[in-house]
């Protein structure tokens, strides 16, 4: 989980945006985190280099939680 | 002693007199399709195949090279005086066949077949000429380089090879034989940068193959500032049709009916192209796939965008990498960049790019080309790298 968040704050920081609130397991990629499409797309690629998982293959993912239940499996 | 060609890095140093004396010994191993080897092998088989009107082509490098199957003996019974009898002879070559494959860059290598006439038709031979010295920055065995090779060896120049050398060999190589003249892709010119030196032997710069770049020429034009800059359209399929000065090109009036743009795209009538079977064409036109856009008309004016198979499908937006490229080469201590497409199910394609430079950080790159381009044509992914992946023809590889 603490991975996953990792490199959530770098795809932030990489793109210059900033974090308005704490990250938690219920937080919500696009609502709460402010990602667009392009940043969930490199999220997608770093995710997939670290675990070799694709997030994004068998339908979608709304939370921070469902990152790291695909990761964990 | 005029030197024919020179590697240094192979230890080969050819005269025309060694030349001459090659082609006029009695027997020849010949070999229909040239073998790896080294450039003056792999010429001396070419010329021979030329005077002896014999169809060649070269090995393709997977195949296991079987000496039974493609090779012969040639009794020679010409005796040349010298080697401009030489050259007078292979320039009246009519049924000599050279079998070439395109770089299959956009698919499966096609096979094409070249006359004497068509591969050389944009050769340019005089007595201005005969002092210049060739820099080979090609492969020798493809399109581009087989150009060079024809232009220097038909003005009985000297031929310095340069491909895929490091670029402290190829300075040291211009200033020990005055090189002055150099053909090559913006990625070979590329990779002399940065450079803090002088060139003043260098006469003559052509950019072929990839699209030219105004920052690249800026940047040469403090290392060779002698050297005049022109522009090559160029193809395995066509040979050379069309030259420049600059990023615009004009289709002469002699060719002006067998050249139209379609959809940006650049058709070429079969008239101007090799022989062969394994074109598609429609109504006797090939369309070549590259994108341009048209300035003016009477003549046809144009430059050159992008290749079709590059453009790189971002969420349904198309990105061209050479206009991301172009815009990254402008940040201070960029020294190579290639941007290319890496699949991905939330996108279709994440735009990625490969750079090499000193210190410079990813947040900066990005936002950097966020001032001047659309979110989509930024790079999402990037890697510092030491040097850029190449194809065998020397052009960046896309994927």
């Amino acid at each position: 989980m603490e991975n996953i968040v990792q490199i959530i704050t770098r795809v932030l920081e990489n793109n210059s945006k900033s974090l308005h609130s704490t990250i938690n397991e219920k937080s919500s990629l696009r609502k709460d985190i402010g990602f667009d499409s392009l940043d969930l797309a490199e999220l997608t690629v770093i995710i997939e280099e670290e675990y070799g998982i694709d997030i994004f293959e068998d339908g979608f993912v709304e939370t921070v939680g469902d990152i790291y239940k695909k990761v964990s499996k | 002693m005029r030197l024919f060609v020179v590697d240094d890095a192979a230890k080969i140093q050819k005269s025309y007199d060694d030349l001459l004396h090659d082609i006029n010994v009695k027997r020849f191993e010949f070999f229909n399709e040239i073998q790896p080897s080294n450039i003056y092998e792999t010429f001396l088989n070419l010329i021979i195949s030329i005077l002896f009107e014999k169809e060649v082509g070269f090995a393709l490098k997977e195949e296991p090279s079987e000496k039974t199957t493609n090779y012969s003996i040639i009794e020679n019974t010409y005796k040349f005086s010298d080697i401009d009898s030489v050259i007078e002879k292979v320039m009246q070559a009519q049924q000599w066949k050279l079998i070439l494959h395109t770089s299959g860059t956009t698919g499966i290598p096609k096979k094409v077949s070249h006359s004497f006439h068509s591969i050389t038709k944009n050769i340019k031979i005089s007595a201005q000429r005969s002092e210049d010295v060739w820099a080979l920055a090609f492969n020798p065995r493809h399109m581009a380089g087989l150009q060079v090779f024809f232009q220097a060896f038909l003005n009985k120049n000297t031929l310095v090879n340069c491909f895929g050398l490091p670029k402290e060999s190829i300075f040291k190589s211009i200033d020990k034989y005055n090189i002055s003249h150099f053909s090559a892709t913006p990625t070979f010119y590329k990779l002399l940068l940065p450079c803090s030196e002088k060139f003043e032997s260098v006469k003559q710069i052509t950019f072929g193959g990839e699209k030219f770049s105004d920052t690249l020429k800026v940047q040469l034009e403090k290392i060779f500032p002698s050297a005049k800059f022109n522009n090559i359209y160029a193809s395995t399929e066509a040979g050379s049709l069309f030259s420049s000065y600059g990023n615009y090109f004009s289709v002469p009036e002699n060719i002006e009916q067998f050249v139209k743009i379609i959809n940006n795209e650049l058709w070429i009538h079969k008239n101007l192209l090799a022989n062969t079977n394994d074109f598609t064409l429609y109504d006797a036109w090939y369309p070549t796939g590259d994108i341009v856009s048209v300035i003016s008309e009477n003549p046809v004016t144009f430059t050159f965008i992008s290749r079709k198979n590059e453009m790189i499908n971002v969420g349904g937006n198309k990105v061209n990498p050479h206009e991301v490229e172009e815009v990254i080469l402008q940040l201070p201590g960029i020294n190579d960049v290639r941007v290319f497409g890496k699949s991905n199910s939330l996108m279709g394609n994440v735009l990625c790019a490969e750079i090499v430079s000193n210190g410079i950080s990813e947040k900066e790159i990005k936002s950097f080309v966020k001032l001047q381009l659309p979110e989509y044509k930024v790079p999402r992914i990037i890697k510092f790298v030491s040097n850029i992946h190449q194809t065998e023809t020397g052009k960046k590889s896309r994927r």
